[in-house]
C-alpha cells in the first residue's frame, strides 16, 4: 500500500487513518528479519535542479523546518526536475566477532 | 531484496562521491552522527559495507587482512580499527546512498540514532534526530 500523499496531505484530517498507518508501519518494522531486506522506490518531483539539498523549498540553514510546503510554488515546467530514490531496509545483527561489541 | 542488489554503484560514482567530500567539509556533524548507543550498530554497518563492497565491486574495494577497506578509486582506506571520523561519515564515503540507523528503546520503539544524510534535498538529520518512527514521515512512506 502506497500512502505517501495521504499521509503528508492529510496529517491531521484523518487521524484514525494515520494511526492505522502507523501501527502497520511499526509492526512492518518489528518483523524485519535479518535474511529478508526489503527494496522500495520513492518518486519526487522537485523544482530546482539540485540534489544534496532542493533550495526551492527553502534554505537549508533556516531554524524552521523546509518541506514540500515551503517549496516555491508556479516554477515553470522546465525547472521541474524528477528524483528517484531507491531504498533499502535491513536488520542488522550484532554477531560476536563484529565490531559492534565496541 | 536481492542480497546481491543491497547496494548499487552506477557511473555517476564520481559525481556524488565529491558532493558528499564537499558536503562533509561543509555541514560535518549537521548531517552525519552518530549518537553513543549507536556506536556499536555504526560500526557493524561499516563492516557489512566493506565486506559487501569488497565482493560485490572486486575491482573497485579492497579488504585488508585487519578489516580495514581500501576503495580504489579515490585512494581512500577506512582503518575500522583507527576510524579518524565518525562511523557513519566513514560509510557515507563510501557510497552513494544517504545512510540511517534506527535503535529500538526499551520502549519498543524505533528512534534515529545515527544517520549521514548528505543529498536527501528535502529534509535534514538535525530536524528528525533522536525521533521516533512515528514522527519521521519520510519513513512512513514504506509499503507493506
Amino acid at each position: 500500500m502506497w500512502a505517501d500523499w495521504m499521509v503528508t496531505d492529510t496529517s491531521g484530517d484523518v487521524p484514525q487513518f494515520r494511526e492505522k498507518l502507523e501501527r502497520g508501519m511499526m509492526s512492518f518494522f518489528r518483523r524485519l528479519s535479518p535474511e529478508k531486506p526489503m527494496l522500495r522506490n520513492n518518486y519526487f518531483i522537485q523544482v530546482d535542479e539540485e540534489l544534496p539539498w532542493s533550495y526551492s523549498i527553502g534554505s537549508e540553514d533556516e531554524e524552521e523546518v523546509q518541506g514540500w510546503k515551503t517549496a516555491e510554488k508556479n516554477r515553470a515546467i522546465e525547472h521541474h526536475y524528477f528524483r528517484s530514490e531507491r531504498q533499502s531496509l535491513r536488520r542488522l545483527v550484532c554477531s560476536p566477532s563484529s565490531r559492534c561489541q565496541q | 531484496m536481492d542480497w546481491e542488489e543491497w547496494i548499487e554503484l552506477d557511473n555517476h560514482y564520481p559525481t556524488y562521491h565529491a558532493a558528499k567530500a564537499k558536503r562533509i567539509a561543509e555541514r560535518g556533524e549537521r548531517c552525519c552522527r552518530t549518537a553513543p548507543e549507536a556506536q556499536g550498530a555504526a560500526m557493524e554497518l561499516l563492516e557489512e559495507l566493506g565486506g559487501y563492497l569488497s565482493e560485490r565491486y572486486p575491482s573497485m574495494f579492497q579488504r585488508g587482512e585487519d578489516g580495514g577497506v581500501r576503495n580504489c578509486w579515490s585512494g581512500e582506506v577506512t582503518d575500522l580499527d583507527r576510524l579518524s571520523e565518525d562511523p557513519m561519515q566513514a560509510a557515507a564515503r563510501l557510497v552513494q546512498d544517504d545512510l540511517a540507523i534506527m535503535m529500538e528503546a526499551p520502549d519498543g520503539q524505533y528512534y534515529l540514532k545515527a544517520g549521514a544524510i548528505l543529498l536527501a534535498g528535502f529534509w535534514r538529520l538535525e530536524d528528525k534526530w533522536g525521533m521516533p518512527l512515528s514522527e519521521i514521515r519520510m519513513f512512513l512512506r514504506f509499503s507493506f
